[in-house]
């Protein structure tokens, strides 16, 4: 190992944290008038901390809004701990805040299902951009080619099934009200959300919709689609497709 | 006089910053005060969306420079392959007057710390950097720049001043210099050098582009925070910076409590200002 990478591992250890790393650095670094090695070493120490916690209260605001400041900082504190960033943009830094919230705070599984959503609304506004299909553009396709179509789901759509209000909870926190009580669906409701327009948007779906459009995003056809809802539901899934094609929910069928 | 092997300056610039997005569409570029833009590589190596809207659109009436955060060009492995196809596809769409990032590291095997650590002054490390440059150049196809970081620390290896170090990676990979004066000044606060002798070492043709921003003052330390104005101590070495080097590409960074588009288009008009009344002296 190279003198270079020695001492970048010990710096790098020490500002992670890692148990008894601090002497090997400190040696490394030259004492000098005005602030003792130590505290010069603990500015990059703090900074990380600070640095990384602002990150997760930009991608996670109404979640910390929502739990409060010293809650928000324990659980970004034993994030930052856990999972040091492997990716060179720290726009993706929080990919896995709500999975660590979801073991973190078990009692209140609401509160990862918020981060869930704040973080699905990241996702949607900066996904891959492509050309959403509409009803026009569908137009000279023949009755009976129809079950062939095999659709796309635009890259920002995503389909999440949350188990309580913690939409609701965003809603309320995003327009500076008090948010409601916790409430748990007898089922899961699935949340479709997308980017229209510049923005990401969400509603919550029919159990039939959302599954029609779980079958689309697996690559079905629009006959296995129909197939799979049932002769009955042949109307409700015309209204689906009519939605989806004017709110740019679907890319072009294949 | 040596050849410059710089591009002529392209006048005064901002760093391209979501909050000013809507005033910078709203005014004609004409009337801003701004020549060009500089954005932050990595808040657009993004899929798509707003982010990559906005900066086409603002691309279409504004020169663009790229600036970096992530290369970690002072890690001996130096950046990855993923980071580098990156920043060239996003090269490739911006078509930027040139491509920067800081002459530090940012992480070593594997984890990215997202902090500009300080590199040892040291033989090895401009080794390790020259290298790591020139495959990022042949790989870019183009010189890159390399901005001076502000520390807080310095390590007992260093057998190089900064200066000297910085003199030596520039020409030893024939790359160019973003010159920041802030980090300069915070540094020389810090560490207790006189500055004036950091800009005379420095290999002037080399000097693509000058950075001005904030600091602030804690506890026997000055940290390079980028959320005040330009300061008094600053701005009178950006004035010997400009007197050695000439006209230089200058630009305000401001990341943190920004405040709007007209009031940091003002403090741009104060560098300009400067600048020509000292290339005017200069000159006669």
């Amino acid at each position: 190992m190279s003198a270079l990478d020695t001492l970048q591992g010990d710096f790098q250890s020490y500002v992670l944290g890692v148990a008894g790393a601090q002497p090997a650095i400190l040696g490394a670094v030259r004492e000098q008038y005005g602030l003792k090695a130590d505290a010069r070493l603990a500015i990059y120490y703090n900074a990380y901390r600070s640095r990384l916690r602002e990150a997760l209260s930009e991608s996670y605001d109404k979640t910390w809004s929502y739990i409060g400041d010293d809650m928000f900082a324990g659980l970004a504190d034993g994030y930052i701990a856990a999972h040091p960033s492997r990716h060179p943009n720290l726009r993706w830094f929080g990919a896995d805040f709500a999975a660590h919230a979801e073991e973190a705070l078990a009692d209140y599984p609401f509160i990862a299902e918020l981060a869930g959503f704040e973080w699905t609304l990241g996702l949607a506004f900066d996904a891959p951009d492509a050309q959403a299909v509409g009803a026009a553009d569908l137009a000279g396709i023949a009755p009976e080619a129809w079950g062939d179509l095999v659709f796309g789901l635009h890259p920002s759509v995503h389909l999440l099934a949350l188990e309580w209000n913690a939409v609701a909870l965003w809603q309320a926190l995003g327009q500076g009200q008090t948010p409601p009580d916790v409430e748990r669906f007898e089922a899961p409701v699935t949340w479709l959300v997308w980017r229209t327009a510049e923005q990401p948007h969400f509603r919550s779906l029919p159990a039939a919709e959302a599954e029609a459009l779980r079958r689309i995003g697996s690559g079905a056809s629009f006959a296995e689609v129909c197939l799979a809802a049932g002769d009955e539901a042949a109307p409700q899934l015309a209204g689906y497709l009519q939605q989806w094609l004017a709110q740019g929910v679907l890319t072009a069928p294949r | 006089m040596p050849t410059p092997l710089t591009q002529p300056s392209p006048g005064f610039g901002l760093g391209l910053r979501t909050s000013h997005y809507h005033e910078i569409l709203a005014a004609p570029p004409a009337g801003t005060g701004i020549d060009w833009f500089e954005i932050l590589s990595e808040n657009y190596m993004v899929g798509g969306g707003k982010p990559l809207v906005m900066l086409d659109r603002i691309r279409r009436d504004y020169p663009m420079v790229m600036h970096g955060v992530s290369l970690s060009i002072g890690t001996p492995d130096g950046p990855s392959d993923d980071y580098l196809r990156e920043l060239k596809k996003l090269m490739d769409r911006v078509q930027p007057l040139w491509v920067s990032d800081h002459l530090c590291w940012t992480g070593t095997h594997g984890t990215n710390m997202h902090d500009l650590f300080p590199l040892p002054y040291t033989e090895e490390a401009v080794a390790a950097v020259v290298r790591n440059v020139r495959r990022v150049q042949d790989f870019l196809g183009r010189p890159i720049l390399l901005e001076n970081v502000s520390s807080y620390l310095s390590f007992e290896a260093d057998t190089l001043q900064e200066w000297d170090f910085v003199a030596a990676v520039a020409e030893q990979s024939d790359s160019l210099i973003l010159l920041d004066v802030n980090n300069v000044y915070v540094s020389s606060v810090n560490h207790g050098f006189d500055p004036q002798a950091y800009l005379r070492a420095l290999p002037a043709r080399r000097v693509q582009q000058i950075h001005l921003a904030g600091h602030s003052t804690q506890a026997g330390c000055i940290i390079d925070t980028h959320d005040q104005p330009v300061a008094d101590p600053v701005w009178a070495l950006y004035a010997d910076a400009l007197r050695l080097f000439g006209p230089v590409a200058t630009m305000i960074e401001r990341d943190d409590n920004i405040p709007p588009l007209a009031q940091l288009s003002a403090e741009l008009q104060h560098a300009r200002a400067l600048a020509a009344s000292v290339l005017m002296e200069r000159a006669a």
